[in-house]
């Protein structure tokens, strides 16, 4: 299988969740009265979280419109660029997820420890944020011009609601320093990404088997 | 030698038919000139061949094995398509020393070395987003990774489109040094026709989604001449050959002959016989009535 350039892309978007993970901590940084380090670092698996939420839902979305041609352009088959994918969905997720769990141990204080139960959820969560992303990328490269609108529509609240999850994300733990998910999330996440995936997987290979590469 | 066989292709685009039932095969160590007018099927016949588009019907082969979904097939072809990174474009963004980086990992034989100084003579700028640099500079990154892939048949889709006068040059003296060199096979669609007359061995002409013809390019224009006179004595002096493309300026006419084996223009006739280049030719079998 030829995913190398898939792996890699995933792995890049390991470093970007890192890089906006790194403004929110400037941020934080500002809005507070002292410096407090330890207090700081234990925020920070939060925020590679929230990175990697916003990156897993913008690459899904990416990976139909600018990757696939070019991979496929230059010689991959169609079944490595649907493994690719998800791939590379799989290796953000992971990457931040254990990346999130480092901290978490080896970061004092509460917060940082407060996370650990939770990521698992988080971890179904960031899939399925990719897998909202691959979907929305799919119904801009099949859908009708009303369709289209919608997925841009969809996009646009997304990126809205990001926004908004950001600041709350950051006035939460500046005030609170913790996060808290109702009982079962996880199993509920999980439920839904395999909805997810049950719509994904037959429409993304529908979409493959047809595609026509224009660059 | 390997053949890349082409078997019945037709290739629709809901009412239109791009590619109507094409048979063609491609010999290993030949570069092959693509002509055709715009819409006649060339880079969807390119990327048929190159399981970048699936055909509607029929099949293409690589030494017996089918292209499509076959990597270790796919390994041995490349495509370099023209590339149009306008704003709309999922490319646009894209740096160029990405997309490079893209194509060294998919091409197993990629020339590193070859792909630095092909950047470095196009004055290509790696740094620079596919979608913010002008048309020749999208032709280089083309040409680079077509010749830097090291693919045993290459595939090029007008690389000259937009390149000055002296970067053409360069590129068909690199193309011509990497043919001796390695003997891969290139195929070369191009509008530039005169210009890159000189290095196609065979010609493959494309009329309406069909092949028109497929010939050594040197025994085609052989046989191919221009009768010009009056047009009485040019009509009796083509009658019963290939006739294409009849102009006539008052009691003047000039018309493009294929002659067949063994046939040539009978003399007594008061006509000039002239030979015809590889672009007259093509207009003349390609030229609309009332075009040319």
């Amino acid at each position: 299988m030829k995913v190398r350039c898939w792996l890699r892309l995933g792995g890049e978007m390991v470093l970007w969740s890192v890089l906006v993970a790194l403004i929110f901590l400037a941020y934080n940084l500002l809005r507070m009265t002292g410096l407090d380090l330890p207090g700081l670092l234990s925020v920070f698996p939060y925020y590679i979280l929230f990175g990697a939420a916003v990156f897993s839902a913008l690459m899904g979305t990416t990976a139909y419109q600018t990757y696939l041609p070019v991979y496929l352009s230059l010689g991959s088959t169609r079944r490595d660029a649907m493994a690719g994918i998800h791939l590379m969905q799989l290796v953000l997720t992971v990457g931040c997820t254990v990346l999130a769990a480092l901290l978490c141990l080896l970061v004092p204080g509460d917060p940082a420890h407060d996370l650990l139960p939770l990521l698992p959820a988080a971890f179904f969560g960031l899939l399925l944020l990719a897998k909202f992303g691959s979907l929305l990328g799919c119904g801009l490269l099949t859908l009708p011009r009303a369709g289209k609108v919608l997925c841009v529509i969809l996009v646009s609240l997304f990126s809205g609601a990001a926004g908004f999850c950001a600041f709350t994300l950051v006035d939460t733990l500046t005030e609170q320093a913790t996060l808290s998910l109702p009982t079962g999330m996880t199993l509920a996440l999980a439920a839904v990404l395999v909805i997810l995936l049950a719509i994904e997987i037959p429409w993304q290979r529908r979409i493959l088997l047809r595609y026509e590469v224009k660059l | 030698m390997h053949n890349l066989v082409c078997t019945n292709i037709t290739k629709r685009y809901k009412e239109k038919e791009a590619l109507r039932q094409v048979d063609l095969t491609l010999e290993s160590g030949k570069i092959y000139g693509l002509i055709g007018r715009n819409g006649a099927g060339k880079t969807t016949l390119l990327s048929v061949m190159t399981a970048q588009n699936p055909a509607t019907a029929g099949t293409v082969t690589l030494d017996g094995q089918p292209v499509w979904e076959n990597q270790p097939v796919l390994d041995r072809l490349c495509f370099s398509r023209e590339l149009s990174a306008s704003a709309g474009s999922g490319i646009a963004g894209m740096k160029i020393k990405d997309y490079l980086r893209a194509a060294a990992t998919y091409y197993p034989g990629w020339d590193q070395a070859l792909a630095g100084r092909l950047v470095s003579a196009f004055r290509i700028e790696p740094k620079k987003a596919l979608g913010k640099v002008n048309k020749g500079m999208l032709s280089a990154v083309t040409i680079t990774v077509a010749l830097a892939s090291k693919a045993e048949f290459t595939f090029l889709d007008e690389p000259v489109a937009g390149l000055d006068v002296i970067a053409r040059e360069f590129f068909y003296k690199t193309l011509l040094d990497e043919f001796a060199e390695t003997g891969r096979t290139f195929v070369i669609s191009t509008h530039i026709i005169e210009e890159a007359a000189g290095v196609f061995e065979e010609v493959i002409m494309l009329k309406d989604g069909r092949i028109l013809c497929k010939e050594n390019t040197v025994g085609l224009l052989d046989r191919a001449v221009q009768v010009t006179g009056l047009s009485e004595a040019v009509d009796r002096a083509t009658a019963g050959l290939e006739c294409h493309h009849a102009g006539t300026v008052g009691r003047s006419k000039a018309v493009t002959v294929l002659l067949r084996d063994g046939e040539r223009i009978p003399d007594g006739f008061d006509v000039t016989v002239q030979p015809v280049n590889l672009q007259q030719l093509f207009v003349a079998l390609c030229g609309e009535e009332g075009m040319g």
